[in-house]
């Protein structure tokens, strides 16, 4: 075999997970679109859309947020327990018997926060650039992910069951009880009763471990595949 | 094979296109330059993020007490400006219509500013004078509301000197009996607070901001992208003067103090999360 083998020889280890250390033009190329991880980046990106100062990297920074969120997220559930009665003793424990338990919860909280922040910049940039210009479904991507992101890590809130934790699931609760019509049974559906107690926990936990990342990672992923698909904005350079 | 040993020759001309052999001006090779810098660019964001978590204490607050809620109740800075508005206003227009209307103005920016000068570009020159007019306008707007009027009852004040409505047992209108269910379910003797701390506001929110677009119609020959450039940037400074106003100047009782005279430690603190 020579020492440029083509790709598919390399098998499903080669193919997948590890970009090959070549030169030359053709097998860089093909190290990006032969390879999972890397095949939703074009070959050839616009050096104006990789100014620092045309993106910020706000929506990469969202990305990574999301990423270092779920990893801790996950970390986080090997020891909470979703009930009223241990849910505060779980993270008490947490902070104290378990090996980098308090870091890896302020991690995920600090992540939390970080991914609403980069989804708002990163709209605020998109806005100001024009970028959203010709990819109307971007844009309302953009804001679902926004608004998605707030809402799950708004119902990370009760988790911990401290008093700040039920207190502010209360008040987001008699905020959306206040809604026109059907704002008392949009509340009793996501509580679960008229208090915040065992059902709210459990929906929540559900709503926060399963259908805020699954719902986001799906926005994600196809916010991604629509910006590779409809190609780069900056294709001058700005001011 | 001829005698000169030429194994090829030109066969003929063909349209198409030719496949690039290196990269093209003004682009760059995904692999390996970008992808480093995106490499780098999350060890960084991971090396900030833990610094802040090992700096950070132990967030976790006493278990909750049902019976005792916080004063004030601490909520996720991300929806302090909500708080904010829900505390000036019936909670039906400030925690829920308000909030409504700026995620649909939000989803409409494509159709309503379809036309940007340059795409791809940070704009300036008259972009960017309305989107300092609409900075200016709503920021001096709230902040002269806020400090003439913190806790948004000045319309129900005017009601209740002026004795427009007659407030009976509560907030009820007088001429709607209280406690009767209009189609079974609507209660109209909230209407009164209703219209004071909510329609009538928004109204005057509608008509300000109405007639700043319409000077910067007629006077400006501004165009609805540039509206949208107003608008736009206006409704963020307003998210971030009300955050900060809930996150850092409200105390016990979502009393509101003036910035030099904040009682220690922060008050309205943000929830932990």
């Amino acid at each position: 075999m020579g020492k440029f083998a083509p790709l598919q020889s390399e098998g499903v280890v080669g193919v997948n997970l590890r970009p090959e250390l070549t030169n030359g033009y053709r097998d860089r190329s093909r190290a990006v679109a032969q390879n999972f991880f890397l095949a939703f980046h074009p070959v050839q990106v616009s050096s104006a859309n990789l100014r620092p100062t045309y993106s910020f990297g706000f929506g990469l920074l969202g990305l990574y947020s999301l990423l270092i969120m779920f990893v801790s997220g996950l970390l986080l559930m090997f020891h909470y327990v979703p009930e009223i009665d241990s849910a505060y003793a779980s993270m008490v424990r947490l902070e104290t018997d378990v090996f980098l338990g308090g870091l890896i919860k302020n991690l995920h909280v600090v992540s939390g926060h970080a991914l609403v922040a980069f989804a708002a910049l990163h709209l605020l940039r998109v806005f100001f650039t024009g970028a959203y210009a010709g990819r109307p479904a971007n844009w309302i991507l953009s804001v679902a992910m926004l608004v998605g992101a707030g809402l799950t890590v708004l119902t990370g809130y009760v988790l911990p069951w401290d008093q700040s934790a039920y207190w502010v699931t209360a008040g987001a609760g008699e905020i959306l009880a206040e809604g026109p019509i059907v704002g008392e049974w949009i509340r009793l559906l996501a509580f679960g009763s008229e208090d915040v107690g065992q059902a709210t926990l459990t929906r929540f936990y559900t709503l926060h471990f399963i259908v805020g990342p699954l719902v986001l990672m799906a926005l994600a992923g196809w916010h991604v595949f629509l910006l590779r698909r409809g190609g780069p904005a900056a294709t001058e350079w700005g001011p | 094979m001829d005698s000169s040993g030429k194994t090829y020759g030109l066969m003929g001309l063909a349209r198409g296109q030719a496949r690039p052999v290196r990269t093209a001006p003004g682009k760059q090779l995904a692999w390996p330059s970008v992808l480093l810098t995106e490499l780098l660019l999350g060890l960084g964001l991971l090396l900030v993020l833990l610094v802040i978590a090992a700096a950070m204490s132990a967030n976790l607050g006493p278990p909750a007490n049902i019976a005792a809620a916080d004063n004030p109740a601490p909520v996720p800075w991300f929806t302090a400006s909500v708080a904010e508005l829900n505390l000036r206003y019936d909670p039906i227009i400030g925690g829920i219509i308000i909030p409504s209307l700026w995620v649909l103005g939000l989803l409409l920016v494509p159709l309503t500013a379809s036309n940007p000068v340059a795409p791809g570009t940070w704009f300036g020159g008259r972009s960017l004078g309305f989107a300092l007019a609409g900075a200016a306008f709503f920021g001096i707007t709230w902040i002269l509301y806020v400090a003439f009027d913190p806790d948004g009852r000045l319309f129900h004040e005017i009601n209740s000197v002026l004795e427009l409505t007659k407030l009976s047992g509560g907030e009820s209108p007088g001429w709607w009996p209280a406690g009767i269910l209009f189609f079974g379910f609507l209660d109209l003797s909230d209407l009164s607070a209703l219209v004071w701390t909510g329609l009538l506001p928004l109204l005057v929110w509608v008509v300000l901001t109405g007639a700043a677009l319409l000077v910067g119609r007629l006077a400006m020959g501004a165009d609805r992208r540039e509206m949208t450039v107003f608008l736009f940037t206006g409704i963020w400074v307003s998210i971030v003067l009300l955050t900060f106003i809930y996150g850092a100047l409200r105390g016990p009782d979502l009393a509101l103090y003036a910035p030099w005279d904040v009682p220690a430690p922060i008050p309205a603190a943000f929830g932990a999360g």
